[in-house]
């Protein structure tokens, strides 16, 4: 089965399923450099990493990541005129922001070395 | 109520279907999305209807909410009720969860008819048929008790075996020898030495307890989770003592009834 833009359909659900398992960490990553509100979160996850959300996603996570203790947050009024909400990282959000890190250099280190010269056989048939 | 402004009827719907928070957290979120949709308007040139059609649905966005609201609730919860509702959300979402809820919904249904007859044993001793309609589901304490106990410490001793029978039996393992001996002498119609008959009996109804309680919790631990694979394995070593000792006395019970 092929989705429309001829990537079959297990490696979109694929695709679909690294870059959910990948959201906490990158929320988690972007609020490590300093607090933010919902909208600063998305645009940053855009231009540093690539990662298009689909707006109503980014809420829940936050909310989730507020309950788990790991941010906090606080209105604080804005020079656009209406109050924003802003999240910050709390110490154990910081821990686990670093652990996250660490864990995924590692494991992506790790797989790289497998899966690099695949990639390699694929661009030398397209350059053929 | 109806309204004009598409934004404030968003807020409407996602106020309403918002479920397992307070009116605080509900107002919390509705503000926040307010916020997104006007910084969005203002910012990109969208209009309000095509920053809302980019959030999705309101309810969506309240399920994606409230159903890890109520996930979060259930995990420290032992509220029954709290971790139906959350597993029956979870159910919702395929047939993972359609597994953990099954799970939970028999094991609190088990757990409750046990807990029901082991608490009901001292009102009727000789009248406990909780689940008589059929021989063949049969799960009873048996009708007869041993004469030579006075009722007044059978009434005493049910609801003390109610507290502290199930942990006594998960932790010890020749405890549970010991009781599957005698249950296993009330079936064959000799008396248990050396142990109160009654007493047995509530560790039998206990441990079926357990069981039911262990596979509800099981499947708690499921939603807490997000894996079915850790919903078994749980629910396995939440009931250990209890799950060798329902297979073993079930039917020793079953068979002392089907005999009178």
């Amino acid at each position: 089965m092929f989705g429309s833009n001829g990537r079959d359909d297990g490696a979109e659900k694929w695709e679909a399923q690294l870059r959910k398992g990948c959201l906490e960490m990158a929320v988690l990553a972007v609020l490590h450099s300093g607090r933010s509100y919902g909208l600063e979160i998305l645009r940053a996850l855009e231009n540093r990493s690539n990662l298009v959300l689909s707006e109503g996603t980014i809420y829940p996570i936050l909310n989730r990541l507020r309950l788990d203790g790991f941010v906090e947050s606080e209105w604080v009024e804005s020079e656009s005129g209406h109050p924003r909400k802003y999240y910050s990282l709390t110490r154990q959000g910081r821990e686990r922001a670093t652990g996250m890190a660490e864990l995924w250099l590692e494991f992506v280190g790790g797989l790289s070395g497998l899966v690099e010269p695949l990639a390699a056989t694929k661009k030398g048939r397209s350059g053929q | 109520m109806t309204t004009q402004d598409p934004l404030e009827g968003y807020v409407i719907r996602l106020r309403s279907a918002l479920r397992g928070m307070t009116v605080a957290e509900r107002e919390d979120i509705c503000e926040e999305i307010r916020t997104h949709v006007r910084e969005r308007v203002a910012g990109s040139g969208l209009t309000a209807g095509e920053t809302l059609a980019k959030l999705g649905p309101a309810e969506e966005l309240a399920h994606a909410y409230s159903s890890g609201a109520l996930v979060r609730r259930a995990r420290i919860s032992f509220s029954p009720w709290l971790i139906l509702r959350a597993a029956y959300a979870w159910a919702m979402t395929g047939v993972h969860g359609i597994a953990a809820f099954m799970t939970a919904l028999v094991g609190y249904v088990l757990g409750l008819a046990f807990m029901l007859c082991a608490l009901l044993k001292p009102i009727f001793p000789r009248r406990n048929r909780a689940l008589d309609r059929s021989r063949n589901l049969e799960l009873r304490l048996p009708a007869r008790l041993p004469a030579r106990h006075p009722r007044s410490s059978r009434a005493m001793v049910h609801p003390g075996c109610a507290r502290a029978g199930h942990p006594v039996l998960r932790r010890d393992n020749r405890g549970h020898a010991r009781v599957a001996a005698q249950v296993q002498a009330l079936a064959e119609g000799r008396d248990a030495p050396g142990r109160n008959a009654s007493h047995i009996r509530s560790y039998c109804f206990l441990t079926a307890a357990g069981f039911g309680f262990g596979s509800a919790r099981g499947g708690a631990a499921g939603v807490q989770n997000d894996g079915a694979i850790l919903t078994i394995s749980a629910g396995m070593e939440l009931s250990s003592g209890a799950t060798r000792l329902s297979v073993a006395y079930t039917p020793s019970m079953i068979s002392l009834d089907a005999r009178r």
